[in-house]
């Protein structure tokens, strides 16, 4: 097949390409638009790529992304160190940190277990969370995985695998499932609606 | 329910047809390969929104025309009548009218006309293999409880994970630790599992004895029917869905060694099958052709009476070809039945002298001939 495009910009639209949800023509688009914008905005974008690839790394206790080796959640002395919130991806940090109620700690597992993907607890920040288990004063840890098949098998490994056999008495909650808030329940599907039945709480 | 007036264009074989229905027994009597199923399955389209026949919706258009349709008045006592269309096209999506709003979504379109449907196919859920009678379970057992729908999806999902890391661990490639893991997935499909297990026993005990009720009158009373589950493990001891994911659990552990040497899962719903026996022999080993059928007729006689109870009045019941290789008698016995059960009953023959004149003396009949249906003496 001819070369429709001058070598260089073939290997950029083909970058462009691996990127998550963007099609042989989005990358097209974007790769002419990177074209087309100044020098130093084109810079700036392939500074940042690089940087983010030099100086982002994972925290040493929660494994979240940070540039620093101990992020700021984990340094920030204010935040409780006895409840860990346990997530599965670091976007979902972000979505619990956007509450503004959340005062303890997390731990970000970077994954769920999934043997169809070849993910097993080695692949999953499981030995950082249970050094912190046994040497921190941990009196809680909130389960906060997605409600999915893989969500929930992981959380009922690190339920049983790992912080039961510790034996310290930590206890063990799982985020609640069921109605979002201002949403109409005609709207919800009947496995929201079933769950959100299940764990009904007596009204005080 | 009843359906008062049926109409199909370009459908099938039939350019153009108009029925108007009786509330009892309505007839379509002629040759085979002229219509008369095609008739039969126009209204359980209506009820279901798709054929048991048809591979694709295509199928069901008159050769040489780019769409088909079928359109039926119904009288509902839960409901307000019914002015319900369904059309098929070659470029369109398929769509239905109800009451003259288009929908294109077909779950908001199934179940306004409830229809039982009869046909050879049933005859596999008694002698066919076991994962016919696992998908009528599921089938039947889905239409009314969305909880069982969730959780054979996650059942599903769990089983293939499950399956994956215990080949992985049968072919000794695992990853490090993944071998612990197997306890997590052991809960979730027990979790799922034990759901599964729980209503399909409810709902074949139900079922039991409402088609033993309908297999007794068929047969004179003389043979007995007996519909059992056979779950993969006993759950004969266990009354409630905590007691058989415990049991499950257990079982698990039992076959441990077993499972991760044939890198499979063993126990579980997906392999369950279901027994039917006449007089304690088992039907699909025994059974005649006509006793098998007798069978699938007692069960769908079974199915028509739950959706009564469901949706509160009888449904249409859609008999094709069930007379063959029933006798005299339990061909009487059927009408009689179902002249009792007050569903409005259509049937499919290829001659009138297998019904009694009792019985024909008040049903409306068509022959059908090459796409056309007349109605039999005026």
């Amino acid at each position: 097949m001819a070369l429709h495009y001058a070598k260089p910009l073939a290997r950029l639209v083909s970058e462009f390409e691996k990127l998550p949800g963007v099609g042989p023509k989005s990358a097209q688009r974007l790769a002419f638009h990177v074209l087309r914008i100044p020098d130093e905005e084109a810079q700036a974008l392939a500074c940042a790529i690089t940087e983010v690839k030099a100086s982002i790394q994972y925290c040493e206790i929660c494994a979240n992304f940070t540039d620093q080796p101990i992020c700021d959640i984990c340094e920030d002395p204010r935040r409780d160190r006895s409840t860990i919130c346990v997530v599965s991806e670091p976007r979902d940090l972000i979505a619990m940190e956007k509450t503004n109620e959340y005062r303890g700690v997390y731990h970000v597992l970077q994954g769920v277990i999934s043997p169809m993907d070849g993910i097993g607890p080695d692949r999953l920040r499981i030995r950082q969370l249970l050094s912190r288990l046994e040497n921190d004063q941990v009196k809680e840890v909130i389960l906060a995985t997605n409600p999915t098949v893989e969500g929930d098998a992981t959380a009922m490994y690190i339920t049983e695998n790992v912080i039961r056999p510790l034996e310290k008495g930590i206890r063990v909650t799982k985020i609640a499932h069921g109605m979002p808030i201002g949403g109409d329940i005609d709207y919800a599907d009947q496995a929201t609606l079933i769950s959100a039945l299940e764990w009904r709480r007596d009204m005080r | 329910m009843r359906i008062d007036y049926l109409e199909v264009i370009h459908y099938r074989n039939y350019r153009r047809q108009q029925i108007e229905p009786v509330e009892g027994l309505n007839i379509f009597v002629g040759e085979n390969a002229q219509g008369k199923s095609n008739l039969l399955e126009s209204m359980y389209v209506l009820a279901t929104s798709k054929s048991t026949r048809a591979s694709r919706d295509s199928e069901l258009i008159l050769f040489g025309e780019p769409s088909a349709s079928i359109r039926a008045r119904v009288n509902r006592i839960k409901d307000i009548d019914l002015a319900i269309e369904f059309d098929v096209s070659l470029v369109e999506k398929k769509f239905a009218k109800l009451n003259g709003s288009r929908h294109t979504r077909m779950a908001d379109v199934i179940g306004q006309v409830n229809a039982v449907m009869f046909d050879s196919g049933d005859l596999e859920t008694i002698r066919g293999e076991p994962s016919v009678r696992r998908r009528f379970l599921d089938l039947e057992i889905s239409q009314t409880s969305p909880r069982y729908v969730h959780s054979l999806g996650a059942y599903r999902k769990t089983i293939e994970q499950r399956n994956f890391l215990l080949k992985e661990i049968r072919e000794r490639r695992a990853r490090p630790g993944s071998l612990e893991t197997l306890s997590a997935w052991n809960v979730q499909l027990a979790n799922y599992g034990s759901l599964l297990i729980d209503r399909r026993r409810s709902f074949l005990s139900r079922l039991s004895v409402i088609a033993a009720e309908a297999h007794s009158l068929l047969s004179d009373g003389r043979d007995l029917l007996e519909i059992t589950y056979l779950p993969s493990f006993h759950v004969n001891d266990v009354s409630d869905v905590t007691g058989i994911q415990q049991e499950f659990l257990n079982q698990l552990a039992f076959v441990s060694d077993d499972e991760k040497a044939r890198g499979t899962t063993l126990i579980g719903p997906q392999r369950d099958d279901v027994s039917f026996s006449v007089s304690k022999r088992d039907s699909k080993l025994f059974g005649s052709q006509g006793q098998q059928r007798t069978v699938a007729l007692a069960v769908k006689l079974a199915e028509r009476q739950l959706i009564e109870e469901l949706v509160g009045e009888p449904p249409v019941l859609l008999l094709d070809d069930v007379l063959s290789d029933l006798d005299d008698l339990r061909r009487r016995r059927l009408f009689e039945y179902v002249g009792e059960t007050g569903s409005q009953t259509f049937v499919t023959c290829t001659n009138l002298r297998a019904f009694p004149a009792s019985i024909l003396e008040r049903a409306r009949i068509w022959n059908v001939c090459e796409g056309k249906a007349e109605i039999s003496g005026g």
